[in-house]
């Protein structure tokens, strides 16, 4: 019989690529192989004599290296081939926890953590060792809202450590309808404070931090220096970059976060050289699409979606298990219930964690400039208008035209009387709308749209007066109108 | 076992880490096709990936290879006067260096490439050949040539 070697195996006997051998079973070619070239052996078998786990016999098409069928009889025109089984893997032990083994062995847990945790004790790839990594893990939450509710809840039940809580707003009764880690009884308290509370009702023995402390490019160094880990659970894009460049200048990995009405968005960011939010969104979405000076508005559980799967995302890091969602964007659209990942490399060109990176410092950069909120230098100043002139305006009936760039959800929550409703992306179609002899004042929530509006209008050729309400309707909150007139 | 000298021409490198950056991050495997020349000089002229046969679960941090596919992929390179010279596979998240999985089924004769890989692209490149069944693991240092 005929026995096809594969290149591979040839080095066994002899470099040859056919051998005759007589026999009709596996048994006997084996055998056969062996008396031939008896320094096959040794490459063949191991040493208890079992056939080595890379030698495979097949024959027809057929793997017969099973012992079972060595005795079986075998066609005389069969093609015997032996070819290799190449196999091999990966180290395993490289899946690594971000919190390394020193500080997992320096803490214990004791018998009423065992009690607490042992629904993660039962979970093998958890066990006392994955508790341990939870206990030893320093976690900072930015953000205490909506996302941030679930994140900063699910750590502190889950075991986390150290959670720092940073926030500098106060709890409104807005935010009841989704941030679900503040009650009633927390309105006009800190939200930092306030989800510290809650952290110490569900665990005691978590150490809470609650900054109630603005993150800007002078803050953010000292707020995550030290940390194993950073959640961003902001809701504008200004913190997100300057979170993200922070994370990648100190090489703490972030997982982010975003929901915007329906939809939410999930990464793992700045982990091992993986890309960075800069790496997905090398610019923020263009005013007008996103507002950029308001906060959209978003279906309740949300959050609640969104911010449990950053939870998740942060103690499979924390433990060092499953697939994370580092290099990888997931979107979740909850009206569709439809979710997608999809793959993002590190863009090795990007200005922070790319190869020649042109920031170095979280200082020096200019985030209004950045997020399209700033003049350019070329333009001309925008006039601004105080609201209290607008207000004052409005009571004596001056001729003015005032123009609402907000979109169409944000009016329903707070409108603003006789205004000429054009959201920002139809000002230039529709400008023929506005009267360049009378006075014109644009209006959004906080002031910045509406100079973004004046520029995109300026630059259509529009001459006419235009006035920017400063701070926007934010402003006009507390404005009191002396008729009925302003209604607000 | 004396060093080889490794030649590698630069569309095998640039394959091999195509493959790896691809299947990331799963793991990829193929094989690595030239020729052997008298003076212990060994040239890699070209790559051919091959599907890792294990599971969505497996093939992260395992890679198997049919036999039949190694076969047919090695009688069409003869056809071309390439003989196997190794097999290469990638590491995804870890470095460059030989797992106990992989000295364990290491095929004696056959050079073992390694291809560290992560999320930002390709690592390392490192070889490996254990030269028979006794022999010790030798490491190879290879040149890129065009
Ligand atoms: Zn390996
Ligand atoms: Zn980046």
């Amino acid at each position: 019989m005929k026995i096809i070697i594969s290149a591979t195996l040839r080095s066994f006997f002899g470099r040859r690529d056919e051998i005759e051998i007589k026999g009709n079973t596996i048994k006997d070619i084996l055998t056969g192989l062996t008396d031939e070239y008896p320094e096959s052996a040794k490459g063949l078998y191991d040493e208890d004599g079992s056939l080595r786990p890379f030698i495979r016999i097949f024959v027809n098409g057929e793997d017969r290296t099973g012992k079972s069928s060595h005795e079986e009889g075998i066609p005389e025109d069969a093609e015997i081939l032996l070819l290799p089984l190449i196999a091999g893997g990966a180290p395993e032990d490289e899946r690594k926890s971000i919190i390394s083994d020193e500080r997992r062995k320096a803490v214990a847990l004791d018998d009423k953590e065992i009690e607490r945790y042992e629904k993660h004790l039962l979970l093998r790839d958890i066990g006392v060792k994955g508790q341990k990594r939870i206990k030893a893990a320093r976690v900072v939450v930015i953000g205490a809202g909506a996302l941030g509710s679930p994140v900063i809840q699910y750590l502190a039940a889950a075991g986390v450590g150290t959670i720092k809580v940073v926030d500098f707003d106060m709890v409104a009764i807005s935010n009841l309808g989704s941030q679900v880690i503040h009650g009633t009884r927390d309105i006009k308290r800190p939200k930092a404070a306030s989800a510290k509370d809650t952290i110490k009702n569900i665990n005691r023995d978590t150490e809470v931090i609650a900054e109630n402390i603005k993150v800007d490019a002078q803050t953010i160094i000292s707020v995550i220096e030290g940390f194993d880990l950073v959640i961003d659970c902001t809701d504008n894009y200004k913190t997100r970059y300057l979170i993200n460049d922070a994370c990648v200048l100190l090489g703490i990995p972030l997982v982010f976060g975003a929901i915007y009405q329906y939809e939410g968005q999930v990464s793992v960011l700045a982990k091992d050289k993986g890309p960075c939010l800069r790496c997905l969104f090398p610019s923020p979405p263009p005013p007008g699409i996103v507002p950029t000076c308001a906060e959209g508005g978003t279906i309740s559980p949300l959050g609640g979606i969104i911010g449990s799967i950053q939870a998740n995302e942060a103690l499979k890091l924390i433990i060092g298990i499953g697939e994370t969602l580092s290099g990888k964007l997931l979107s979740v659209d909850t009206l569709g219930l439809r979710s997608n990942i999809v793959k993002v490399k590190r863009n090795c060109s990007c200005p922070v964690c790319g190869d020649k990176p042109a920031i170095t410092e979280v200082v020096d950069f200019d985030y209004e400039d950045f997020c399209g909120l700033k003049e350019d230098d070329g333009e001309l100043p925008v006039e601004g208008l105080a609201s209290e002139e607008l207000a004052r305006r409005i009571e004596r009936k001056e001729p003015l035209t005032i123009v609402d760039v907000r979109e169409p959800y944000e009016r329903a929550i707070r409108r603003f009387p006789d205004a000429l409703v054009i959201p920002i992306g139809q000002l230039v179609r529709r400008q023929k709308e506005l009267n360049p002899e009378i006075d014109t004042v644009f209006i959004c929530k906080e002031g910045k749209r509406s100079i973004l509006a004046i520029n995109t209008l300026r630059e259509a050729g529009y001459k006419g007066v235009m006035y920017n309400l400063k701070g926007g309707l934010d402003a006009m909150r507390d404005i009191i109108f002396s008729n009925e007139a302003g209604g607000l | 076992m004396d060093e080889k000298v490794i030649r590698i021409d630069r569309l095998s490198i640039f394959g091999m880490k195509t493959h790896a950056s691809l299947q990331y991050p799963d793991e990829c495997c193929g094989l690595m096709f030239g020729q052997r020349t008298k003076n212990k000089t060994v040239k890699i002229q070209e790559c051919v990936p091959l599907n890792n046969m294990e599971d969505s679960l497996q093939s992260k941090r395992h890679f198997t290879v049919s036999p039949m596919s190694v076969w047919s992929v090695e009688k069409a390179a003869g056809k071309r006067g390439l003989e196997i010279i190794g097999i290469y596979h990638s590491h995804p998240d870890t470095g460059a260096y030989l797992s106990k999985e992989d000295e364990e089924k290491m095929i004696p004769g056959q050079i073992y490439a390694v291809v560290s890989v992560g999320n930002e692209g390709c690592r390392e490149i490192r070889m490996w050949e254990k030269a028979s069944v006794d022999a010790g693991i030798v490491e190879h240092r290879y040149e890129g040539a065009l």
